[in-house]
């Protein structure tokens, strides 16, 4: 094993940097890597036979040019970008793909990735829109088949109590991400945004307990130190689209702002829930992987099946947890974040705005191109609304 | 003779037995009728000849149609194709960098299209892009490849477009970046979008390089790094679809005539 | 066709009359079962249709505007902001239909059925009319797994179980929405429906001719009646018989679907620039004949034996749901088929497959059309392109456009394009020769 910066942040940090390199190592001793689309994949599947889930992200230094061959520029950068990398052979590492229908050109990614790059092992979960009882039904079928082509990609079986001990082990990772956040809430915050993302990123580069134990490491250590982040004056909930880079939050942090809570899938939204330990373990996951986790693809709605149509109970029931958020964390502003041509996200802004401020909670909209280029003149606009909400 | 009225720059060429005789350029004016007459007189000076003289005008790019002195009009992508096989025929790519546009044209041996790909309506991936940046480091286009080779130290352009670009130079001048970096970065980031064009219809050597991107040598490198190929430079590569113009109005006369030729 | 023009405009005629008797009327989408919502007695608009009649008759620029300053992003799909623009302005007007609207407008729903067929973007855009229009949203599962994922065992009986109970689920919704009951004979009725899609599939069929007997504008124009099933499904047959006959004739007399010769015949790919129909008679004139388009074209039509069925709904799933093992085993010979199915396993996609309708109808060229607000139909654009090329040596021409937006589309530069393009099918008609294929 190569020799590392040890523990905490600073590992934290070295991972960041160079993200492949523990996977890499972990192939070099015969584990089997498969990299994931998104937070829909389910991982404990994985885990359980032994495999390494490894959350596929994309790179803002790496100027996008072979993706143009396969994907039109009016798409998702972040998802542009991603394909890039796999044609240029980032991805070369990895043994296998499994993409989920995150969003359109998420769910159109599983093909062309099969096309392009070709990974020896390959699965699309169709995951459903909505939480409709036949939809969580019908996605536990749909588990029952990546469990079908897992188990032959591996010649193992997965049992529930394989699978049950995955869960544990995953859900002490989302409770251990929990008391990392839980930080956030003083005053100044423990730890930064900035070095938050950091730490997340990290946890979706390793195998679950080592993240585990890097939480551990982190936790203790942000606890006692003494040069943590500063107070200022506005304290920031960032919500949206995937952000895999420091950049936009450093840019952030870097005025009159702490962003002490977010809601982005490289953030909070894959570990605010637990997986329910149910005796058929598939049942669990299926309605937390369909219902517990809180990205705009999911249609949500007040009083489903409902007939009575209330605009304001609906807001609720859709954006009231950010509103818990804020309340929590003592935020007082959110930033709205939307890679251009993101339309998960896009759709929801007006929508949004209208709950936050009917919840009186001061918001700001920025739209990007996920580049670093595009971080500049919102720069300005971020710092005049620090200055309102400060 | 051969007449193509560009977004920037217009173009006019005179040939005689399929040998450039003279070419003249101008700015293209809001009236392109009248850019086009001014094209016309003006080689007409140049060579001494007459209206009488010339046999047959094509003409190409913007508003080809309504010049009222035009026997035909056709497609500038075939012109710059007939363009570059009559000074080099081996060519079998060419990369025709524009003011508003960029195309990769696959040729056969006579100068035909077998394929292309246009960049489209971006202004990263056309000149445009260069002279969005010239114009905040405050250069001459015409300097601005020749500085670029002088860069050891190229700025990154992360961005697929050129309003985020301009302002990433713009950030960049501030921080006191030199101007050769800023500008090798903005080749480096063209030529990329350029080569993914290429790639998009492959590449047949020879390659040639052709309208205005052709006189700037930093591109030319840039592209040539990128692609692993040597690339033609005609001697002046931004009359090369007025040029194919009158290679293809000439053989249109004689087809017409009744001659021997090749081909159309 | 303008018979068949009518019933389009009869659909929104409909809707508004249905408002005013007080009958319902739903707002939904291309992939909801209309049927189920015609057996229940009420009546369905289709605002994605109704984007293109704006943008048809150049009324979508103020409604895009709007939802513009409503807080929109503009890259999102143009038939949403245009409805999202109406509706803001209907809630302007309390309800009203806005008195700019074309075409006599959509009138206000009591219901919006959406769902995530042919992509998740529409669902989005139905929530967000929440913002303007208090009725409730249904949104239905469109199931759309991955072509290895479809192939495995039990795959299409795990699909059909779905939704039957996702469709009945929708059925209790609507009986206590209303207050009325399904009438299950009539959704049991779908015999006129399947004659119709026959009908439809068979005059397509007959575009395989040399000279292709009916061009794409056609084919556009008359669409309406077999898509959106929301009429009068025998009035419709009878008509669409009509107009089998007329292009059975020019079949038979050798007579093109353009006004002069044959000399080139397209795919047209993507959503038709609606704003600019104009141009592809420029292309006739040079004679492009379009034979086929890769959106909106009905599916095989099926006769299955659902005698032994005796649940009306899942007669309706069963009727209506693909399943791709059957249809590749229906689209080739029996070798070529499982080859393509080993192909799909293996590596999980077939060229062939992707690539079949430019053999069928025996294309030189494919104008792609990507659409600068539309993800879900540029993005298999570009591998399109690719695999024609690869297995049948059929190249692509690349015109940009939008669904809406008048401006992004440019017929004069296009015409340069096409012009240099008839080189190219001209290079690989002798490509493909040399190969041995057949056109």
């Amino acid at each position: 094993m190569q020799k590392t910066a040890g523990k905490g942040l600073a590992r934290v940090k070295e991972i960041y940097q160079n993200r492949p390199q523990r996977a890499e190592e972990l192939k070099a001793e015969g584990k089997k890597i498969i990299g994931y689309l998104c937070i829909y994949p389910v991982l404990e599947m994985m885990t359980a036979l032994g495999l390494v889930p490894y959350r596929m992200l994309g790179d803002m230094d790496e100027p996008i040019t072979g993706a143009d061959d396969y994907m039109p520029t009016i798409v998702c950068p972040f998802l542009r970008s991603l394909l890039d990398l796999g044609l240029k052979g980032r991805y070369d590492f990895l043994d296998g793909v499994v993409m989920a229908h995150v969003c359109d050109v998420g769910a159109r990614m599983g093909h062309l990735w099969d096309v392009a790059v070709k990974t020896p092992y390959s699965h699309f979960i169709d995951t459903p829109h909505t939480i409709h009882r036949p939809a969580r039904e019908h996605f536990k079928e749909l588990l029952k088949d990546f469990q079908t082509t897992l188990e032959s990609f591996t010649s193992k079986e997965l049992s529930p109590k394989r699978l049950r001990e995955a869960i544990k082990v995953h859900n002490q990772q989302r409770a251990l991400v929990r008391q990392l956040y839980d930080l956030r809430k003083f005053d100044p915050p423990l730890i930064s945004g900035t070095e938050t993302l950091q730490v997340m990123i990290a946890l979706m580069s390793l195998p679950v307990e080592e993240g585990n134990e890097i939480l551990r490491q982190v936790i203790s250590e942000v606890k006692q130190r003494k040069n943590g982040p500063q107070k200022k004056p506005a304290r920031l909930l960032l919500w949206g689209s995937t952000i895999d880079d420091i950049a936009l939050i450093e840019m952030i942090e870097s005025l009159d702002a702490n962003v002490v809570m977010d809601d982005t899938c490289v953030g909070s939204r894959a570990y605010f829930a637990d997986v329910k330990l149910t005796d058929e373990p598939l049942d669990g996951l299926a309605h937390h992987y369909l219902a517990e986790l809180k990205c705009p693809r999911t249609f949500r709605e007040d009083n489903p099946g409902g007939t009575r149509k209330d605009y304001k109970a609906d807001l609720e029931a859709r954006f009231g947890y950010l509103g818990d958020y804020a309340k929590n964390w003592n935020a007082n502003g959110a930033v709205l974040q939307v890679a251009r041509y993101c339309d998960s996200h896009g759709y929801e802004v007006p929508q949004l705005k209208d709950y936050l401020d009917s919840i009186g909670l001061p918001n700001i909209y920025l739209e990007h191109d996920y580049s670093k280029a595009a971080l500049a003149p919102l720069r300005t606009r971020v710092q005049t609304f620090t200055e309102i909400v400060g | 003779m051969g007449i193509d009225i560009g977004s920037v720059t217009s173009k006019g060429v005179i040939t005689k037995d399929g040998k450039l005789l003279s070419y003249y350029l101008l700015p293209t004016a809001a009236n392109y009728n009248q850019t086009a007459q001014n094209l016309r007189d003006g080689l007409l000076v140049k060579t001494g000849l007459t209206q009488e003289d010339i046999a047959f005008t094509v003409t190409t790019g913007h508003g080809a149609g309504i010049i009222p002195f035009s026997n035909q009009q056709v497609a500038d992508i075939r012109c710059c194709g007939r363009g570059i096989n009559s000074i080099f025929p081996s060519v079998r790519t060419v990369i025709d960098v524009q003011g508003q546009s960029s195309q990769v044209i696959r040729l056969n041996d006579r100068g035909q299209v077998i394929n292309f790909v246009v960049s489209e309506k971006c202004a990263a991936g056309s000149g445009r892009f260069l002279d969005v940046v010239a114009n905040v480091l405050q250069i001459e286009l015409k300097d601005i490849g020749p500085l670029s080779l002088k860069s050891r130290n190229p700025v990154t352009f992360t961005t697929g477009c050129a309003v985020f670009g301009e302002s990433e130079a713009i950030s960049r001048v501030a921080e006191g970046i030199p101007k050769e970096d800023i500008l090798a970065g903005i080749h480096k980031a063209l030529a990329d979008k350029i080569s993914a064009l290429v790639d998009r219809v492959g590449l047949e050597e020879r390659c040639a390089i052709s309208g205005g991107g052709g006189l700037n040598i930093g591109l030319i490198k840039n592209i040539e790094e990128n692609l692993g190929v040597q690339l033609l430079v005609p001697p002046q590569p931004q009359i090369i679809n007025a040029l194919g113009a009158a290679i293809m109005a000439e053989r249109e006369f004689n087809k017409r005539r009744g001659q021997n030729v090749r081909d159309t | 066709m303008y018979a068949l023009r009518a019933y389009v405009d009869k659909m929104y005629e409909g809707g508004r009359k249905a408002q005013q008797e007080g009958r319902p009327i739903a707002w939904c989408m291309l992939g909801i079962p209309t049927p189920i919502l015609t057996a229940m007695g009420i009546e369905a608009v289709f605002p994605e249709n109704y984007g293109t009649i704006c943008a048809s008759s150049g009324a979508a620029a103020s409604f895009l505007q709007r939802a513009e300053a409503e807080g929109f992003p503009n890259y999102m799909c143009g038939y949403c902001r245009n409805g999202l623009g109406y509706a803001a302005r209907m809630a302007d007007l309390n309800g009203q239909i806005p008195p700019e609207a074309p075409q006599g407008g959509m009138a206000k729903p009591a219901l919006l059925v959406g769902s995530g067929a042919v992509c998740d973007a529409r669902y989005k855009f139905f929530q967000a009319l929440g913002r303007y229009l208090d009725v409730p949203v249904y949104i239905l599962e469109a199931p759309s797994s991955g072509q290895r994922e479809s192939l495995m065992e039990g795959a299409y009986e795990r699909t059909v179980s779905f939704l039957v109970k996702e469709y009945k689920e929708f059925v209790v919704f609507l009986e206590n929405l209303f207050g009325k009951k399904m009438d299950w004979d009539k959704l049991g009725e779908t015999r006129s429906n399947r004659e119709l899609d026959t009908v439809w599939w068979n005059i397509n069929e007959l575009r395989k001719a040399r000279p292709c007997p009916m061009h794409s504008r056609d084919f556009w124009s008359s669409m309406s009646g077999a898509l959106y099933k929301a009429g009068d499904a025998e009035e419709m047959t009878a008509l669409y018989r009509k107009m089998y006959d007329e292009v059975k004739y020019r079949v038979e007399n050798k007579i093109a679907g353009i006004n002069v010769a044959e000399k080139y015949r397209l795919t047209f790919e993507g959503l038709p620039p609606w704003h600019s129909l104009g141009f592809f008679d420029q292309l006739a004139e040079r004679g492009w004949n379009f034979v086929y388009e890769s959106s909106y074209h009905p599916a095989r039509p099926v006769e299955i034996d659902l005698s032994h069925i005796s649940d009306p709904m899942e007669r309706y799933v069963r009727a209506n749901t693909r399943d791709l093992a059957s249809t590749i085993d229906r689209d080739f010979e029996p070798d070529e088929a499982a080859e393509i199915k080993e192909e799909i396993k293996r590596q999980g996609f077939s060229n062939r497959l992707a690539a079949r309708k430019v053999k069928e109808f025996q294309c030189d060229g494919a104008l792609l059309h990507p659409l600068l607000s539309c993800r879900a139909f540029t993005v298999p654009l570009f591998l399109y392109r690719k695999q024609i090329m690869e297995v049948y040596k059929v190249p692509s021409l690349v015109l940009e456009g939008d669904i809406v937006d008048l401006t992004l589309f440019d017929p004069v530069a296009g015409l340069k394009k096409a012009e240099a393009f008839e080189e190219t099918m001209d290079y690989y008609r002798e490509v493909r020769r040399k190969e041995g294929l057949e056109w």
